[in-house]
């Protein structure tokens, strides 16, 4: 080959050379973000060591389901079977990574719920039993719980679900009260609390999935890795785990549903 | 008089030099005595002066100037209640306010007090000098005639508070002092607040102002705002809950609610009857029971044995059952008749019953109308033109006069409910409920509202209502009764276990924190 010949072809792939290294620097920035935002998480991001919940719930207190009330509804009677709003949160640490699994890590919560209602005369009174005071009930759910998080389902096949389980011990403290303040009946005063356990399983939804530039911006500033909207059935009993007699029993078996953010 | 004597020289045509001399020295002697006239007068209205001495507002006495005369301090209202300004209190209590002022430079001048609503007192025509006054004379004092030029002199002067309101709308306004009555404290036709202004005016012995003054505002507030309407009672154990509309208009700052019989008292025996009042088993309408035999203790009240009762009441379904015998278990204020039957044994009858005071004739039912005279004592200010025609002993009487609503509450004060540190029992216009706690359960209580202005005044009495607070359950007690055995943390605070818990959810929270710091110092 001539030196012109070669000094040809030299300048022929050098440009080459270039386009192809552009391209594939392109490419390559390409596959990174893509990688970065996509189910496989190739990209760097924050560490996930937590999650928060922000709950909503459909409380039932099954306090009619105590055995010593004989079959009686002083519940029901007084504040209906309606189910009452409980806000709550809950907070969890992914301290075990599960690898091709998830996270499993403890976890509190706690909620709050009123139930309100017209108190009733005790005998007839201007045609009504229902009178002009009103009674309530404040339960303050609480529980410390296991969470066994699936996620390798959005980290590694990339379906934006993250089925859960939650089990651990339950706890409350409740007042009830009429217009007078803490209500007392026989020198015994409203206020308690009740022991049992907490389970619960839900599935949650990946939010990041709608928007990858968003979650990615999230995780860069806030540190939040995922979002999550889940729905959960919740069952705490609280019917004193075998260490508690007659517990007024608030807990309750319901829907929950929720914002659940991982950092 | 100057420029007139300059007219003259200059006119003059023909001068001689002792004419020159005349005129220079006569010029000299106008300019010099014109001077000394300019000094004099300089010198009288500035140092006639004045002020009030020690301190900014006045002093309130009862009975002033008599034996049993009484300091009550620059105000009897708390700081909320417009402390220094006139309530309708204020007035039929016949304050009067005790002005410390410092005088100089009187000569020969009197001190006149005047008031005007909208008048300006320093303006001689405004003191009807001469023509219609729109300044009222509050006190035209004589101490002031011996000082002489130059001398400062501290006196009181002492203005009372109805004469200050009386003629606030008289037109023109008396220029020669009438004593005002108590009807003075209906001078004002509405609830709105009038200021009134007070001047001090050294004045000459013609009457005309012959100095500096010193002026005076005070507001004055003799109406309470209208009552609230659509009072009505929720009945509680032991308590009302009183519900109205509240006000909606410009002076109401709160309620007052007052309570027949008393809180805490026991129903007048003369007045009232203990009855045995029963629901229709229907749970229609409450039913009086018309004959009862009911065994009292050595206090008055149900003895707790069984007695039998005749049940004759008004209502429908009771009257088709008339005559039934039953007996009765009762305490006040809870009775049960039970395993009654109809005199016809058609029917067995289960009726809910109470011990009550009633008052007036016997079967008045316990809840609906009331009619307690105790409660409805309260002027309401719709008849203005009747005062003037009271309070114009001078003889100007105005015809006119504006219906407006609002007065003042004139309900014994034993009536009242318990009042907060504020003076009420209610705070703030928006408010249209209240609880009245510690009534006795089956006693029939009659309960009104009045709204309460910023000066403290009560306005007229609502509407009357009138029920009987009796026992309830609420969850607590159907709980327990049904056999429930929880409850009674006081114990277990005793030991600490709640403080135990909010410690472990504070410790929790902080290592939270802890934790999301840490992590944010990593990533940086």
């Amino acid at each position: 080959m001539s030196a012109s010949r070669r000094r040809i072809t030299s300048y022929c792939i050098a440009p080459l050379a270039l386009a192809g290294a552009l391209v594939g620097a392109n490419a390559n920035a390409q596959t990174d973000r893509i990688d970065a935002l996509g189910p496989t998480h190739q990209r760097p991001e924050s560490p996930q060591n937590f999650s928060i919940e922000f709950r909503v719930g459909l409380y039932k207190p099954s306090v009619d389901s105590d055995p010593s009330l004989g079959g009686g509804t002083p519940y029901a009677t007084v504040f209906g079977t309606s189910p009452l709003i409980e806000i709550g949160g809950e907070f969890s640490w992914e301290a075990l990574r599960i690898p091709h699994f998830g996270t499993l890590g403890p976890g509190i919560g706690i909620g709050f719920a009123n139930a309100s209602g017209d108190a009733l005369f005790t005998a007839l009174h201007n045609g009504t039993f229902q009178s002009g005071e009103k009674t309530s009930l404040l339960m303050v759910p609480a529980y410390g719980i296991a969470v066994l998080r699936a996620d390798a389902l959005w980290r590694e096949i990339g379906i934006p679900l993250e089925p859960y389980a939650k089990a651990g011990i339950g706890f409350a403290l409740w007042r009830a009260s009429n217009t007078l303040g803490t209500s007392t009946y026989e020198g015994v005063s409203g206020t308690g609390y009740s022991l049992g356990t907490f389970l619960a399983v839900g599935i949650g939804f990946n939010l990041n999935v709608f928007d990858r530039y968003t979650a990615m911006n999230f995780d860069d500033e806030m540190g939040i890795n995922a979002t999550y909207l889940f729905v959960e059935g919740t069952r705490e009993d609280l019917s004193g785990l075998g260490i508690q007699s007659d517990p007024l029993r608030v807990g309750s078996t319901n829907w929950t549903f929720g914002l659940n953010l991982e950092f | 008089m100057l420029n007139l004597s300059f007219v003259m020289l200059h006119r003059r045509t023909a001068w001689r030099p002792s004419s020159y001399v005349v005129a220079a020295v006569a010029l000299a002697a106008l300019f010099a005595s014109s001077r000394a006239f300019a000094q004099t007068t300089t010198t009288t209205t500035s140092t006639l002066s004045i002020q009030i001495a020690g301190q900014a507002y006045p002093e309130r006495y009862l009975n002033y100037g008599l034996s049993n005369q009484q300091d009550l301090g620059q105000s009897t209202r708390p700081q909320g209640l417009n402390p220094f300004g006139i309530s309708y209190q204020d007035c039929i209590d016949d304050q009067t306010l005790l002005f410390p002022l410092l005088l100089s430079g009187f000569d020969g001048q009197s001190l006149e007090v005047w008031a005007t609503v909208a008048g300006d007192c320093t303006n001689d025509q405004d003191r009807g000098n001469p023509g219609p006054a729109n300044c009222w004379l509050l006190s035209s004092g004589a101490n002031t005639t011996g000082l002489v030029s130059g001398a400062s002199e501290q006196i009181n002067v002492p203005v009372r508070v109805q004469d200050i309101v009386a003629w606030q709308n008289l037109s023109p306004s008396p220029t020669s002092y009438v004593r005002a009555g108590p009807s003075a404290c209906n001078a004002q036709p509405s609830f709105t607040p009038v200021s009134i202004t007070l001047y001090f005016i050294p004045v000459l012995s013609d009457l005309y102002q012959a100095g500096n003054n010193y002026q005076y505002n005070v507001n004055t507030g003799l109406v309470g705002p209208e009552a609230p309407l659509n009072v009505g009672i929720a009945d509680g154990d032991t308590l009302f809950i009183v519900n109205w509309t509240p006000n909606n208009d410009s002076v109401t700052i709160g309620y007052n609610l007052y309570i027949d019989p008393p809180i805490g008292t026991t129903p007048d025996a003369s007045s009232s009857v203990l009855s045995l009042v029963c629901d229709t088993p229907d749970g229609t309408t409450a039913t009086a029971v018309t004959s009862a035999s009911i065994s009292l203790d050595a206090s008055g009240e149900p003895d707790g044995a069984d007695d039998a009762a005749e049940l004759t009441g008004d209502g429908a379904s009771v009257a088709s059952d008339a005559q039934t015998d039953a007996q009765i278990d009762a305490t006040i204020g809870d009775a049960t008749v039970s395993d009654a039957t109809s005199s016809d044994g058609a029917s067995s009858m289960e009726a809910s019953c109470h011990y009550a005071y009633i008052s007036g004739a016997a079967g008045n039912p316990a809840s609906g109308t009331c009619n307690d005279s105790n409660l409805t004592a309260g002027t309401t200010q719709d008849a203005a033109t009747e005062f003037f025609e009271e309070a114009g002993v001078d003889g100007e009487v105005v015809t006119t006069g504006t219906n407006v609503s609002g007065g003042i509450s004139q309900v014994a004060s034993k009536y009242a409910v318990p009042v907060s540190e504020d003076g009420l029992n209610a705070s703030g216009e928006g408010t249209g409920t209240f609880t009245i706690k510690g009534l006795t359960n089956g006693v029939t209580y009659t309960v009104v509202v009045s709204a309460v202005d910023a000066f403290g005044n009560v306005g007229p009495p609502s509407n009357e209502a009138c029920d009987y607070p009796a026992p309830v359950n609420d969850f607590w007690t159907l709980y327990r009764e049904a056999g429930g055995q929880a409850g009674g943390l006081c114990a277990l605070e005793a030991v600490g276990a709640p403080v135990s818990s909010t410690v472990a959810f504070g410790a929790v929270g902080a290592i939270c924190i802890g934790l999301a710091r840490r992590r944010r110092r990593g990533r940086r």
